[in-house]
């Protein structure tokens, strides 16, 4: 009679789950690997910000281009009599064309532009539709009035450098007003003087005065 | 006016301090100055029957004034300075000049009948040409007023 053999193996020859591996500190990277890697991180992210912004600062070229060409085929009579009723003055508009005000004056009566000076005429006339429709600006001209950053500067005198879409961005708050004249007038910090101030005087007309009177009275 | 010798850009920093340098005026010798020294009032009918050459950027009449002051007291005020406390004039200027240009061949005095416009409400418009804010609106009144006068 052969009697049934019952294996003695009562456990498994092998394990039949791993032990949890007792961890008493969180893995971390060395203060070391940890500073290489984040500051190449933010480099990164700032190189593809850079690159992002030149992107962006290209498309708006090409859209005041896009729009200059389609400004440019009405008349610079007609252009300029839209900028006058929005509220430009003509001492603006020679400036940033860059031209004299008589010059200006001729062609509003009908006299001809040059190619060049009629297509400035039309870059004009597109910023603003970009600003009063992309960028909500009301009433355009008295924003291009506006002192920037605490300077006699405005925007116009940064259009008369012809930094359009650096003034697009501004009005897109990428940028703030330092910035903007930073990038069209890089000397322009050196015509603010602190030691003098502008007041008004007792028979209300404004005055300049050395800022050390204000201090003692 | 006088001609003068054009001299190095740097130098009018730092001498000639009793002129103003005038370069590309329409005439015969290339560079012209103007004398501070014999700074003094003009009649208005002697402006008017003078001949005008050229007219000074708003720039231009900041540096002069610059030079001016410096000339007369040794005290150098920055150009910045002089914007910011007239620019209001300087615009009203300009308005005048475009409202003459405008309504010169209905107007026989437009002088008196602008400044009667630009003294105009409460505050008058000469008063609120020093607030930025407030050019390009009076701009478009005066271009709207102009328009209204013309037949």
């Amino acid at each position: 009679m052969t009697e049934s053999t019952t294996p003695l193996v009562d456990e498994p020859t092998s394990a039949t789950s791993v032990n949890t591996p007792h961890i008493d500190q969180p893995t971390r990277l060395s203060p070391d690997v940890m500073a290489n890697v984040t500051g190449a991180l933010r480099q990164n992210v700032g190189l593809l910000s850079q690159s992002v912004a030149r992107v962006h600062g290209n498309s708006l070229d090409i859209q005041l281009e896009s729009r200059t060409d389609e400004a440019a085929k009405r008349a610079p009579a007609d252009l300029l009599s839209e900028l006058a009723d929005l509220g430009f003055s003509w001492t603006a508009i020679a400036r940033v064309v860059g031209v004299s005000i008589p010059a200006v004056r001729k062609w509003r009566h009908g006299e001809p532009a040059s190619g060049e000076n009629r297509r400035k005429i039309a870059q004009l006339v597109a910023l603003v539709g970009v600003l009063e429709n992309d960028h909500l600006i009301d009433d355009v001209a008295s924003w291009l009035d506006m002192p920037l950053a605490g300077s006699s500067f405005t925007g116009i005198d940064v259009l008369a450098g012809g930094q359009l879409s650096d003034l697009v961005e501004y009005a897109a708050q990428h940028i703030d007003g330092t910035e903007l004249l930073d990038r069209s007038n890089p000397d322009w910090r050196d015509t603010i003087d602190d030691r003098f101030e502008v007041y008004r005087m007792g028979d209300g007309e404004r005055s300049i005065r050395m800022q050390s009177e204000v201090q003692s009275g | 006016m006088e001609v003068h010798d054009r001299v190095q850009e740097v130098r009018w920093s730092d001498g000639y301090f009793n002129k103003m340098p005038l370069d590309g005026l329409p005439l015969e010798a290339p560079f012209h100055v103007a004398r501070l020294d014999l700074f003094g009032l003009a009649l208005t009918n002697e402006l008017v029957t003078a001949q005008r050459l050229a007219c000074l950027s708003h720039p231009g009449i900041n540096q002069l004034q610059q030079r001016l002051v410096h000339h007369q007291t040794r005290l150098v005020v920055p150009t910045g300075q002089f914007q910011q406390a007239f620019d209001h004039t300087y615009e009203e200027a300009d308005l005048l000049e475009d409202w003459k240009t405008e309504l010169s061949e209905i107007d026989d005095d437009p002088e008196s009948s602008f400044e009667v416009w630009i003294r105009e409400g409460s505050p008058n418009r000469q008063s609120r040409l020093q607030i930025h804010e407030e050019r390009a609106p009076i701009r478009r009144e005066m271009r709207q007023e102009i328009k209204k006068r013309l037949p």
